[in-house]
């Protein structure tokens, strides 16, 4: 059942809050859900509940007001004929602050589901243990290797995990299947990481032996979105590959799965056995946690020792373990970026917001003036005024806030969707509903401080002849409006640069031939000559490719361009490449030469190092003949033979990965690039050929021009979402200054009169005006351009290179929002200075 | 003599619909009956702020569901039930409108 099916949740919760908790009331939710069941699927049915609920609302929620107390409600009640009174002022107010506010909540749901949960689970003791072997690294260990390590380490909790896509279904539903990750884990995994349990239990030693009971345990959010929140399927079976499993418990919901493949369950390992045979031997990945006070490097010197005290296995040996934290310091980083880039944006929304909610208040308080000074003399105190101005504020903004969360949620799944993120569960939680009441809250403060204060200081005497708002109140609101440009600049800047980075990003060299070259993986059956069937094969392989028609040439590697996630750009990681691979690939070679084929065949003492591990290491240095033991103790004795052009490894970064080549030794991990002419054209017949020669093994050819082109899509997401909100903010701002600008022309209605009847002309009183709402503009441009050369230093990460100080982006912002606001001033400006000072001298 | 009890028409309808019911006098199936009597949709907030308001009068009271029904989302189903004090109500309205009608024939034959 996905999440579509049942009644909106929101609008449910808010019958909850809105009726008694009683029976009765607690019924009256299940009629309504109960009906809701009984309608026609689709969105008419949503919309009826929703109806239904306003309704409701509008029987209880007077009552409710009332029980709640009396000079508040008398206030709450004064405030609602305001809102009719003046209906323009207010609706603005509202819709400009739930806008603000839906797009700030629309905005914390989605980082709340990926990036804040990821980094408050983010735990720098938990570690990820690869395996580093003759041709590179793997995160992937043989399950023999990996029994032996796990039951003699002692120092570092290890525990494995191996996530793979498998058909699920719940059996009570047949036919309702769908392709997850399950997560096969061994008994301490999910205790180790604190996974919960939400409810039931987790998965124990008992259940992780062989012939253990077959046991899942669910994914909360794909326990909500797959059984509807249902506590009930706790002893239920699911299929899992055709397999019946028991659902035993459900993880906690911040539960971050360090895979970071979300799995929909968790499994015991030891009952893969019950699933039908893989092509592959399963290779589970190994996490671990340190022990008190252990470092990485400890760690990884502790490991590696006692791995080399181990008795041999059947699997080729691995010479060292490396240990990583689970999460890179990159990711951590970036999400930090990230987070701290999105939360500068929600401010700043919410304060253009507040700056043109306040700036309607303002106005309105001036011209209620005459009120406030009756009020007054009629024996109320200032404190009583503050009192009802407090009251109109927090309506103002729990309303707003209501609209805002509304809005969110219909906001919140086309953002998640536009953003392409895998599976995040932004549906909202404690954190997102705090998030709102918060910025209600600091909304009321902000927007009805200035009013308030205003309003307290205000004279009698000025009150009671209605004079118009003072000079302080007019500094006041410029300097609400240098605030809104201010935060708008910032905000359309960093816009600019975001589609400026998206241009530079397709200018950048990927490093080899992204259009003509294919990526081929391969699968060979789990068979004990796994390994030396994989070695005799591709020889073979590479001779029939070579003579394929459209086939220039090809060359084996551990990994071609996209063939692997190495997850961490920053660490030195290891390539095997035969003679040809370069070639094949279209990789510059800088300095120096490559292998040769005799170095390959012999499994030579020597690397080819990448641009990036020359400049790190060797600096002004020439590499080629230097010992690599330079780079890392394991290159001990090899010696560098050529420097290659970096290329892009598993994705678009800034920093492109340092490779170190070594000679392959082919086995069954190794990938194969095809260079083509027409790699469309050849992908099918290589696959075919490769069938043909080893009807047993499974070719995946890939043209890489595809994973290349994919590159995009995020930065054009974050582009496109930038954009959007820069508009927003623009048209929030040009808003906020056209009304301001209105309402000042409104009030100076008596100075234009006495300036035309004077002799000034059109022009002149244009001008003015011009000057005087554009001044607060020019210093909120100021100061935004220097808040946005700060904060686009922090989002370096995103722009792939493109300078904070981007003169083109900040042209374009500067000039986007100078003409806006010269829109914004100009059309109440023209029509006061068209008045006939007569009648406005006449009219007063 | 006893004081006077305001039934409104709305309340009056509703009672009458209960008893009415025969098998499943849950709210749902009341507020189909009363579409059917009053030949429109009742609005629900109307009818649920009418049963609180009878209930309040201790004019009809119910029993609850054990079962726990997941198309309800978990929540209970009242099986509404007019009180003797609801009946009596009900009756003296009844006699005081049939008085009224009483000597109208003419009139409404007309």
């Amino acid at each position: 059942m996905s999440r579509w099916t049942g009644p909106p949740r929101l609008a449910c919760r808010l019958i909850a809050a809105i009726l008694p908790p009683t029976i009765a009331g607690r019924s009256t939710l299940g009629d309504l859900i109960e009906e809701f069941h009984q309608r026609p699927r689709g969105v008419r049915r949503r919309l009826w509940f929703w109806a239904v609920t306003i309704e409701l609302a509008g029987r209880y929620l007077p009552g409710r007001l009332r029980a709640l107390g009396g000079g508040f409600v008398r206030d709450l009640v004064y405030a609602v004929r305001l809102v009719r009174r003046s209906p323009a002022l207010i609706l603005g107010a509202l819709l400009s602050l739930g806008l603000a506010i839906g797009v700030s909540t629309a905005a914390f749901t989605v980082v709340n589901g990926t990036w804040l949960r990821a980094t408050l689970a983010d735990d720098p003791s938990l570690v990820r243990a690869w395996r580093r072997h003759a041709n590179g690294a793997s995160s992937a260990w043989p399950l023999d290797e990996f029994s032996a390590l796990r039951a003699q380490a002692t120092h570092v909790r290890l525990e494995g995990v191996l996530p793979s896509a498998e058909t699920v279904a719940p059996t009570a539903t047949p036919g309702t299947t769908a392709t997850v990750t399950v997560a096969f884990v061994t008994g301490g995994y999910l205790s180790m990481l604190d996974a919960g349990p939400y409810a039931g239990r987790l998965i124990g030693p008992d259940d992780d032996r062989p012939g253990g009971a077959p046991v899942a345990v669910l994914d909360h959010l794909y326990w909500r979105r797959s059984f509807d929140g249902d506590r009930g399927v706790l002893g239920r079976a699911v299929s899992i590959g055709g397999r019946d499993f028991t659902i035993v418990g459900i993880a906690r919901r911040d539960f971050v799965d360090p895979t970071r493949r979300l799995p929909a369950m968790w499994a015991p390992l030891a009952s893969l056995e019950r699933l039908p045979a893989r092509a592959t031997e399963p290779r589970p990945w190994m996490v671990g946690r340190l022990g008190a006070g252990m470092t990485i490097a400890d760690a990884e010197t502790a490991l590696t020792s006692l791995f080399d005290m181990l008795p041999r296995t059947a699997s080729p040996r691995a010479t060292a373990i490396e240990v990583f934290p689970v999460v890179p310091a990159a990711e951590t980083a970036a999400n930090r970026q990230v987070l701290t880039g999105v939360f500068v944006v929600i401010t700043l929304v919410l304060v253009m917001a507040c700056a043109n909610v306040s700036n309607l208040q303002l106005a309105g308080t001036a011209s209620r003036g005459l009120e406030m000074a009756v009020r007054v003399s009629c024996g109320a105190s200032r404190r009583r005024v503050l009192r009802q101005l407090a009251t109109e504020s927090v309506l103002l903004c729990s309303l707003a806030g209501a609209l805002g969360l509304l809005l969110a949620s219909w906001l919140t799944p086309l953002l998640a969707a536009g953003l392409n993120l895998s599976g995040p569960d932004v549906d909202p939680d404690a954190r997102v509903y705090l998030f709102v009441v918060a910025a209600s809250g600091i909304s009321a403060i902000g927007t009805g401080l200035w009013p308030g204060l205003h309003a307290a200081r205000h004279e009698l005497p000025s009150g009671l002849k209605g004079a118009a708002a003072g000079r302080g109140a007019r500094r006041t609101r410029s300097a609400f409006i240098a605030a809104q440009a201010a935060a708008s600049v910032v905000l359309v800047t960093l816009a600019a640069l975001q589609v400026r980075a998206l241009a530079h990003l397709a200018w950048q060299d990927p490093g080899f031939d992204v259009d003509r070259v294919l990526g081929v993986t391969v699968a060979f059956p789990r068979t004990p000559d796994a390994e030396a069937r994989a070695a005799a094969f591709w020889p073979a392989a590479l001779d029939r490719v070579r003579s394929l028609p459209g086939v220039e040439t090809a060359g084996l590697a551990s990994f071609t361009p996209f063939g692997i996630n190495l997850g961490d750009a920053g660490q030195v990681f290891t390539n095997g490449a035969d003679a040809s691979y370069f070639a094949a690939v279209g990789q510059r070679v800088l300095r120096g030469r490559t292998f040769s084929a005799a170095e390959v065949a012999a499994g030579a003492r020597v690397a080819v190092a990448s641009e990036q591990v020359a400049r790190r290491f060797f600096g002004d240095d020439d590499p080629v003949g230097a010992a690599a033991g330079r780079i890392d103790r394991t290159y001990a004795g090899v010696t560098i033979v050529g420097v290659v052009a970096d290329t892009i490894v598993d994705r678009i970064h800034p920093v492109r990965t340092p490779l170190v080549y070594v000679p392959l030794e082919a086995d069954g991990h190794t990938q194969m690039a095809v260079r083509t002419n027409d790699p469309a054209a050849t992908a099918g017949v290589v696959g075919d050929a490769l069938h043909a020669l080893a009807p047993e093994v499974r070719p995946t050819v890939t043209a890489l021009a595809e994973p290349y082109a994919r590159q995009f899509d995020r930065p054009r997401r974050y582009a496109a979402l930038a954009a959007s909100v820069a508009l927003f903010a623009l048209v929030l701002s040009v808003a906020g200054l056209a009304g301001i600008t209105a309402f000042a022309v409104r009030t100076r209605r008596r100075e234009i009169g006495i300036r035309m009847a004077l002799g000034a002309r059109t022009g002149d009183v244009t001008g003015l005006f011009v000057r005087d709402g554009l001044r607060p503009v020019i210093v909120g441009l100021m100061l935004g351009f220097g808040a946005a050369l700060l904060a686009g230093r922090y989002m370096a990460i995103q722009l792939f290179g493109v300078s904070a100080r981007d003169p083109l982006a900040l042209t374009l912002a500067a000039s986007l929002l100078i003409s806006a606001a010269l829109a914004a001033v100009l059309a109440p400006t023209r029509r006061a200075a068209r008045l006939d000072p007569a009648i406005v001298l006449r009219d007063g | 003599m006893p004081s006077p009890v305001f039934l409104g028409e709305f309340e009056q309808l509703v009672l009458i619909a209960i008893l009415r019911l025969k098998h499943d006098r849950s709210v749902l199936t009341l507020k189909r009956s009363l579409d059917e009597i009053a030949g429109r949709a009742v609005s629900r907030g109307a009818l649920y702020r009418t049963l609180d308001r009878l209930a309040d009068k201790q004019w009809i009271d119910w029993s609850v569901d054990d079962e726990r029904r997941p198309e309800r989302g978990g929540h209970p189903r009242r099986q509404l039930r007019v009180t003797p004090a609801g009946l009596a109500v009900l009756r003296a309205s009844r006699r005081t409108l049939l008085g009224l009608w009483r000597g109208l024939e003419k009139e409404l034959g007309r």
